[in-house]
């Protein structure tokens, strides 16, 4: 039993002897000096912006968090949707746009349902599906970048920009 | 027989508790408790010695010193020592063991002392920095780096990070960096800097809107979100080569919000192929795509627990937006934020116990809240506060505020106290914390 812990223990005496030597080497002055380099530099460049199509339709907006159509931009929709079946070579994108309140995360998604709500009350208006595409730019495109209700009001919005 | 066993679990205890801290010099040593932070540990933080006398061009001897103060305040440990304080001179005192006056630095109330020096060869710096305890008198840590002018800053935050593992036993986070988004000329780009602001570089060049930076597990890449090609799209950057690639399933389509598993192998983030904003993971390729949520409602902004099994998630399923947790396969659905009306973009802590998110009370103010729904508390109070994100440790959360207009972004500790604004001009938001970097 004893030579057994005997043997358990001088390994673990060994370490100690050793770790414990090894302790003064740790000073600074004889420590090896650590080199610390700058990483490199990257040229990269910008591509040219893409450029915005001339022709809008009109906008429809929206309440707060909301992405239902309101009886205002039912009228609108109805607008456009005659525009668009008397322009048949035409395609349009539909802009899901937010305020700034709330984050910019979940407002990429409510810009999304905003700009899909607007489309499924085209294609029951008869437009054809292969007309619309949709895009949702959160609260990253204000119309009016201001902060106050007059600003948010505008900002809630789709907008329809011809593309072809 | 009793004295052996005694010695055996000694030895064990030795080898498996200090020897594995790699702090053997420091067996025994009552180490600084990091939490709850109070600023009560005094040390005193001295200015460089110019060891060769060459011209001080490049001010290394007060900044070495401020960026050691600055990153030692950060943590809301200690009581920087004002250097009015000083009895000596530190151009002419010493920087080793034998040559410092230890008296000296004890009748001021000092517990701790940084001391060092430099000189200069060409464009070569040489920097060597220790740390002493006052009293007792005694060596803590040394180190000796060699850099140019660009490295100072780099070399103070690498000699910060063994002062703090010296005295507290738990890694610094002086040498980690923050992604965030700048909006410049309705351009909105990735940068990056380090976490106390300086350093800022540019990180994405798409001419358009980026957003949702996210660094991933091993800090080698950033994914974000990015309108270059029209809608938003996933793309993910190497930080050296600088090589991206998209990394979208769907690439005309909405790919938005994402977040790296803990291994990093894996990415959660909101999709709407299926007709709906949904939340899936999906390997770094895009591919092997899975659906964790069916609602008719938003899901966005997912966030995994630190052990990779749970992912806390915004849904606007019961009306407003609020924050739930799921397991990562989608099953175990919990509402866990119930006061407000608007509570978005959770951040799980790397350590667990806690998630930080943003709540509409008025203007949007930062909180923390258990996993399990209870004990949320508000962390901000002045100003708009959004889209909070842990450090590392988890000790810190870096945040958007227009407290003073504006956006910037500013850090606090984890229970809301000793505020910094880091980002000074401009508008910059949407931050996200680099792990610790090599």
């Amino acid at each position: 039993m004893k030579k057994f812990i005997f043997l358990l223990i001088l390994p673990l005496f060994l370490g100690l002897v050793f770790s414990g030597c090894c302790c003064p080497k740790k000073r600074a002055a004889e420590a090896p000096a650590e080199t610390v380099a700058a990483p490199p530099e990257v040229n990269e460049e910008v591509p040219p912006p893409a450029p915005e199509p001339a022709v809008s339709l009109e906008p429809i907006y929206f309440d707060f968090d909301k992405s239902t159509i309101t009886s205002d931009a039912k009228a609108i929709l109805d607008k456009n949707a005659e525009w668009i079946s008397k322009n048949p070579t035409a395609k349009i994108r539909i802009e899901g746009n937010c305020d700034e309140r709330g984050t910019n995360e979940y407002n990429m998604a409510l810009g999304e349902r905003r700009a899909n709500t607007a489309k499924q009350y085209l294609l029951n208006l008869g437009v054809s599906a292969d007309r619309l595409t949709m895009v949702s730019y959160g609260e990253e495109k204000p119309m009016d970048p201001g902060h106050d209700e007059a600003a948010w009001t505008k900002n809630r919005r789709d907008d329809f920009k011809v593309v072809e | 027989m009793k004295i052996l066993f005694k010695i055996i679990v000694n030895l064990f205890v030795y080898i498996f508790v200090v020897a594995g801290t790699g702090l053997t010099q420091d067996s025994g040593r009552t180490y600084i408790p990091i939490w709850p932070p109070k600023a009560v540990y005094p040390i005193a933080v001295v200015e460089f010695k110019n060891l060769d006398g060459k011209a001080d061009v490049n001010n290394i001897s007060k900044q070495m010193a401020e960026i050691i103060s600055n990153d030692l305040d950060f943590t809301g440990l200690f009581k920087i020592l004002d250097p009015a304080s000083f009895l000596e001179n530190p151009q002419r005192s010493g920087i080793t063991e034998q040559d410092i006056d230890f008296q000296s630095w004890s009748v001021i109330g000092a517990q701790s002392l940084v001391k060092g020096g430099f000189s200069q060869t060409g464009n070569q710096i040489t920097i060597e920095a220790r740390l002493f305890d006052v009293n007792p008198p005694g060596f803590r840590v040394g180190r000796r780096y060699l850099g140019t002018k660009e490295t100072i800053r780099k070399i103070a935050h690498k000699f910060s990070n063994q002062i703090y593992t010296a005295l507290t036993g738990e890694p610094g986070i002086f040498e980690t960096q923050v992604a965030f988004v700048k909006a410049e000329n309705k351009q909105k780009e990735v940068y990056t800097m380090d976490y106390d602001g300086y350093n800022e570089k540019r990180f994405s060049y798409h001419g358009t809107i980026t957003l949702s930076p996210r660094w991933s597990p091993d800090g080698n890449w950033i994914a974000f979100t990015s309108y270059k090609g029209g809608s938003p799209n996933l793309i993910i950057k190497d930080l050296i080569t600088r090589k991206e690639y998209v990394a979208s399933p769907y690439r005309q389509d909405l790919n938005i919000s994402p977040d790296w598993s803990p291994d990093g192998s894996e990415i959660a983030l909101t999709l709407k192929k299926d007709g709906n904003p949904e939340i899936y993971v999906m390997d770094r390729q895009g591919k092997a795509v899975r659906r964790l949520t069916n609602d008719r409602g938003i899901d966005v902004s997912p966030s995994w627990s630190p052990d990779g099994q749970k992912i806390a998630f915004v849904s606007n399923r019961a009306g407003t937006p609020q924050i739930y947790t799921m397991d990562r396969y989608g099953g175990n659905v919990q509402r866990i934020t119930f006061e407000g009306q608007y509570n978005s973009e959770p951040d799980w802590s790397p350590r667990g116990d806690k998630l930080v998110y943003s709540s509409q009370m008025g203007n949007y103010q930062i909180c923390t809240i258990n996993p399990d729904g209870t004990g949320n508390i508000q962390l901000t109070w002045e100003g708009g506060n959004e889209s909070p994100k842990w450090s590392p440790d988890g000790l810190h959360i870096v945040f958007t505020s227009t407290r003073i207009g504006g956006k910037n972004l500013y850090a606090m500790l984890a229970n809301g106290t000793n505020v910094k604004q880091i980002t000074k001009g401009g508008t910059n938001y949407s931050p996200s914390w680099s792990p610790s970097l090599p």
